[in-house]
């Protein structure tokens, strides 16, 4: 067997027939000195340098530079400082944080509050992941949380940032003391000490919620800390003098005058520069109501009186005075040795002030318990001061009330007519009178219809005009419309168990009987709940007079 | 010696010559049906599956080409004739690993160890039947097919994880350079206001396992030295990180530009074919450059031959000549015919015997519903309707609804109805997952930077034996967060995550022990998420949990009412 072998000698290849054998070299390695192997690789170096054929690796060259390029740019990206970025994310924040408050430019549209949060969301957490005790990125990602309703994953990161031994990031104090604001008027009890050290710190910016430094103030107030009560409510009366009323409120109901006075007085300079302009009748009510809560009803009665004169058709300021006219009515009554004593021109100008203040009825029943309007006395006594002074309207409707009670159905029609002639909107007198209407011999229950339609439209908040339309409906046998004024008075005032009998009786009788138990349930519900309320309220009482 | 005996020799070498040549074909046809094609026969079942299951696989979607490559390459380029004695030895040792392999898979029913045993088989048949190639020739195209099988323990997602990470670590930086502003958190790369999940942007067929089955093949074909093929193989990751870097470039600008989302559709289509492209582009040019930088010393181009025969450059042409293309010497067998069929009978037997058994395997294992997972997105979409969860599910409140798709083979399954409520405190996230949800729920949250503090199981109350995945997690900034799920399929029966396919085997089936059965993929992932902020209390936790159970049961009524959209 012959084999056969075609090794072809490679090219380029130098044949040694005298190459050394295997054992002279390995001898040869023994003798190898390392500088003999450092000028061979030397002359490998320079022969490989002048043997290569560099054209080939020009293909390369796109793709260096393209990796030359990208790198650098990578390089200049991860090798600038930290501090470089996160001043330059932050700036960004800041610039996103502005522009979410400021409308564009050019443009109807509002920014979108949603891609603007989250924008500047993942800005802070940038900054995070370059300085991870940065407090404000930190606070921002955890109330970017809290906007997306996860209040409780957001609750332990804001209270790391507000130790409760010492103060810590002031914003999240804010947030935080708002947390447990929340849980308490949600039911939960919260440590009274714990917030007022929140708020301590969290109030001290000057972006705070100005609801937070009432609380603080209420809280400064109660451990009688006056003085810095009377602080932080000058800085909260700067964002919201309305809040100051709260606190008036707390005080004249505590007996402390002179700290209702002087809240009052910084309420009235808070809004003073603000009586022209947008919201002037709202700034200049919250100045006259600080009055009246501080027992300076003149002083107040004067300031609306002065705004009317500006703006004498401002609904708001006539309501406003004419509440006013009906507590100082009420300052006038003296009894004496069993004898009443009032100056009923007050409620007269009451009525004038604002014809369409359903309010006056309590006045109506007061001077009624009082009884006035009761005996043939004292309407003689009324029908005088109308025979000398022609335009008594609470005379008048004394009068009309007296004829009501009387059955003098005529007198009483008469009477509120007059008052209407004077005054078309004096919505008191018309929903009364379309109650008569009803009752007359001859009923004028279209009429009746129509006046109390109007009464709804002058004030269509107000329940009684509802169930007034419901009874005028029944009267004119219309008892299914009446069923829908019926619900339209108790949506306006859920809690009139009178109208929600009515509406029981009569869908019982319209055979309705599952609306009619509905109803039912809810009445027992109202019921309940309004002895709750009283419950609480008694107890609440109880609670303040062991307290004092 | 007279002319007649002259003759006489002639003829009897030529003769001798013919009956070499005949019994060289006998060998090489008797090599080719009992070494290659009996084995892959009988391993023909089971490779149908594991064809299957690699086409789920996006980065592996390459196979076949790479497969039809290596074929082409061992049909056209290879020289066959008889191996050497040592070289047949390795070629039966081989064959046989490859065969045992082959058992131990069809027994444990895994695709993965009898793909193993197919390239095993391949390799040792080539070895002894193209005796006139390398053996490294040899090994370098089964490497062709070695490239097609994932890597065990999840060592192919770690490599593809990796680099995809390195890129996006690299492109974060970039953007921050060109001033725009971004950030990455773990696998999650926020531009521009969109949330780029980086391992699902650059989940698709041209991976760096389909760019390194290209460089196989091309190196193959120009047969290049070993080191020049090592480094342009090593090369293949760094090209691929490149592309996922240009990737994830262009994707990030063309949303913070408001350009169209390349990352869905054909936007994606092109993005990937020129990202791959690129990869191609530069692995082509670093072979050539590396060929030129390791080409041998060429004396013409030497003025001294003095150092040429120096021992520094005896080694460095060796190591960039290795191999060499030296012809391989032609071994002729002896006159003797060798008997081997008893051999022969004894394998093709055995082979059969794998053959029925992989039969087997193909009918009894439970395939997944092939029509369920091709569902379509309006099939999809109705088969869950947003108002199966009331406006108010006791203090929760529904405020929003989502219906999401995703590509195919994307860790968060393709299909998702989110449902989102609000109890005052938390957000609460409901979601329905499917077709087939790949990933488990840690590997999912762990990629969006959660830690795992908790996973524990957790029965239902019910009369069905329900169990949830209850998992307690918490991020960077100490927030706690609760994930629960619970699998089910398409008949609204519980289903275990998806056991590891060596706890069955061929026996326990045969016995009929239902316990270690395979079970099918995953169809449907119910997950409730949380962020609690702290821990939850024992109460919290049983009213979360009852919960689950309603929400639960709602959902897998409604999809059970919907069967004539899963039908």
């Amino acid at each position: 067997m012959k084999i056969l072998s075609s090794k072809k000698p490679s090219k380029n290849e130098i044949e040694d027939p005298q190459a050394p054998s295997a054992v002279s070299r390995l001898a040869s390695w023994t003798s190898f000195s390392f500088v003999d192997l450092a000028g061979e690789l030397m002359d490998l170096k320079s022969l490989w340098f002048a043997t290569r054929k560099w054209n080939s690796t020009l293909l390369m060259l796109p793709i260096v530079l393209m990796l030359l390029a990208l790198g650098s740019v990578v390089a200049v990206g991860k090798l600038s400082t930290n501090r470089s970025k996160v001043k330059w994310y932050v700036d960004l924040a800041d610039k996103e944080i502005k522009l979410a408050t400021e409308k564009p430019p050019n443009t109807e549209l509002p920014p979108n509050p949603k891609d603007n949060a989250e924008f500047v969301d993942m800005l802070f957490r940038r900054v995070l992941q370059l300085e991870n005790n940065n407090k404000r990125a930190l606070f921002h990602v955890a109330l970017q949380m809290s906007r997306y309703g996860q209040v409780s994953a957001a609750r332990p990161i804001m209270e790391s940032l507000a130790p409760t031994k010492f103060g810590g990031y002031e914003p999240a104090h804010a947030w935080v003391a708002g947390d447990m604001i929340q849980k308490a008027q949600s039911g939960e009890s919260i440590n009274s000490e714990t917030l007022k050290h929140h708020l301590k710190y969290g109030t001290m910016r000057t972006d705070v919620n100005p609801v937070l430094l009432v609380v603080y103030a209420q809280l400064l107030q109660r451990d009688d800390q006056i003085t810095e009560a009377e602080q932080v409510l000058r800085k909260a009366a700067k964002f919201e003098p309305r809040l100051l009323l709260r606190s008036i409120a707390t005080y004249v109901r505590n007996g402390m005058v002179g700290q209702a006075k002087s809240a009052a007085d910084l309420l009235v300079d808070s809004v003073k520069d603000k009586w022209t302009g947008e919201k002037a009748d709202e700034n200049l009510l919250l100045a006259a109501q600080g009055y009246v809560l501080t027992d300076r009803l003149d002083m107040g009665i004067e300031l609306m009186q002065s705004g009317l004169k500006l703006r004498p058709q401002s609904p708001l300021l006539r309501r406003a005075l004419s509440d006013a006219m009906r507590i100082k009515f009420r300052t006038t009554l003296i009894t004496k040795d069993s004898q009443v004593q009032v100056n009923l021109e007050y409620i007269n100008f009451a009525i004038a002030l604002d014809p369409t203040n359903i309010a006056i009825r309590e006045e109506l029943e007061m001077l009624s318990e009082l009884g006035i309007g009761q005996n043939d006395s004292t309407c003689e006594a009324l029908r005088a001061q109308i025979a000398v002074n022609g335009s008594s309207f609470i005379a008048r409707l004394i009068l009309a009330e007296s004829s009501l009670r009387g059955r003098d159905f005529p007198s009483a029609v008469n009477q509120y007519e007059v008052l209407l002639a004077e005054f078309p909107n004096m919505t008191l007198a018309i929903n009364n009178l379309a109650m008569i209407y009803t009752f007359l011999d001859v009923p004028r229950n279209d009429e009746a219809l129509s006046i109390i339609d109007r009464a709804i439209e002058i004030s269509p908040d107000v329940a009684e005009f509802h169930d007034t339309r419901a009874e005028v409906l029944i009267a004119s046998g219309r008892k299914s419309e009446a069923v829908a004024s019926f619900e339209d008075a108790l949506k306006k005032d859920p809690e009139r168990e009178n109208t929600r009998v009515k509406l029981i009786a009569l869908l019982d009788e319209l055979s309705n009987l599952e609306q009619a138990q509905q109803q039912r349930d809810q009445l027992a519900q109202v019921r309940n709940n309004v002895l709750e309320r009283q419950e609480k309220l008694r107890a609440a009482q109880l609670g303040e007079r062991k307290s004092d | 010696m007279s002319v007649a005996g002259v003759e006489s020799r002639e003829i009897r070498f030529d003769s001798i010559m013919t009956d070499k040549a005949a019994l060289h074909v006998e060998r090489q046809t008797m090599l080719f049906f009992v070494g290659l094609i009996l084995p892959v026969i009988a391993m023909a079942p089971v490779l149908f599956l594991t064809a299957q299951d690699l086409w789920k696989q996006m980065p592996f979607r390459f196979f076949p080409l790479s497969i039809a490559v290596g074929v082409a390459y061992l049909g056209f380029t290879c020289e066959y004739r008889q191996a050497s004695r040592l070289r047949s030895i390795f070629s039966a040792l081989i064959l046989m690993c490859g065969m045992a392999i082959a058992v131990w898979g069809v027994y444990f029913l895994s695709t993965s160890r009898v793909h193993l045993a197919l390239i095993m088989v391949v390799f040792g048949w080539a070895l002894g039947a193209c005796g006139g190639t390398a053996w490294t020739r040899v090994f370098a195209i089964c490497l062709l097919f070695a490239v097609t099988l994932p890597l065990p323990r999840g060592l192919s997602t770690f490599i593809s994880h990796s680099l995809q990470a390195a890129a996006a670590w690299a492109c974060s930086g970039f953007l921050e350079a060109v001033s725009i502003p971004n950030v990455l958190e773990y696998s999650v790369l926020r531009v521009g206001g969109k949330q780029l999940l980086v391992h699902e942007v650059c989940h698709d067929a041209a991976s760096c396992f389909a760019l390194l089955a290209f460089a196989f093949a091309w190196l193959t074909y120009w047969r290049r030295t070993f080191l020049v093929a090592l480094l342009v193989s090593l090369s293949v990751f760094f090209w691929s990180m490149l592309g996922d870097f240009v990737r994830l470039l262009l994707i990030s600008i063309a949303v913070q530009s408001h350009w169209t989302d390349l990352n869905f559709g054909y936007s994606a289509l092109i993005l990937s074919c020129f990202v791959f492209g690129l990869n191609v582009a530069c692995v082509i040019a670093f072979d050539f450059s590396m060929v030129a930088l390791f080409a041998p010393i060429e004396v013409e181009r030497v003025s001294s031959t003095a150092h040429v025969s120096s021992t520094a450059h005896r080694v460095y042409r060796r190591c960039v000549k290795w191999p060499s293309s030296s012809h391989i010497p032609v071994t002729v067998g002896s006159s003797k015919t060798s008997n081997h069929l008893g051999l022969v009978a004894v394998f093709s037997l055995f082979c059969g015997a794998i053959g029925l058994a992989s039969m087997w395997v193909l009918f009894i294992r439970p395939q997944p519903n092939n029509e369920l997972i091709a569902m379509s997105r309006g099939q999809a979409e109705a088969l869950v309707a947003e108002d199966v969860f009331p406006e108010q599910l006791g203090n929760l409140k529904r405020i929003n609804y989502a219906f999401e798709t995703r590509p195919e083979g994307s860790v968060l399954s393709q299909y998702s109805h989110a449902w989102q409520f609000d109890s005052g405190d938390t957000r609460v996230v409901v979601s329905l997952d499917f077709p087939n949800p790949r990933n488990s729920l840690l590997n999912v949250y762990q990629l969006l930077g959660w830690k795992i503090e908790e996973s524990r199981d957790i029965e239902m109350n019910t009369d069905v034996p329900w169990t949830i995945e209850a998992t307690r997690m918490t991020n960077r900034f100490g927030v706690t967060a609760n994930a629960w799920s619970a699998l089910f399929n398409e008949l609204g029966e519980p289903l275990a995550a998806e056991d590891p396919l060596p706890r069955a085997t061929i026996v326990s089936l045969l016995r009929g022990d239902r316990s270690s059965e395979i079970v099918p993929s995953t169809h449907f992932q119910f997950r409730l998420f949380f962020e609690s902020g702290k821990e939850l209390s024992q109460t919290q936790f049983e009213q979360y949990q009852a919960l689950f159970v309603e929400m639960f049961d709602r959902l897998r009524q409604q999809i059970l009412a919907s069967k004539s959209i899963l039908e």
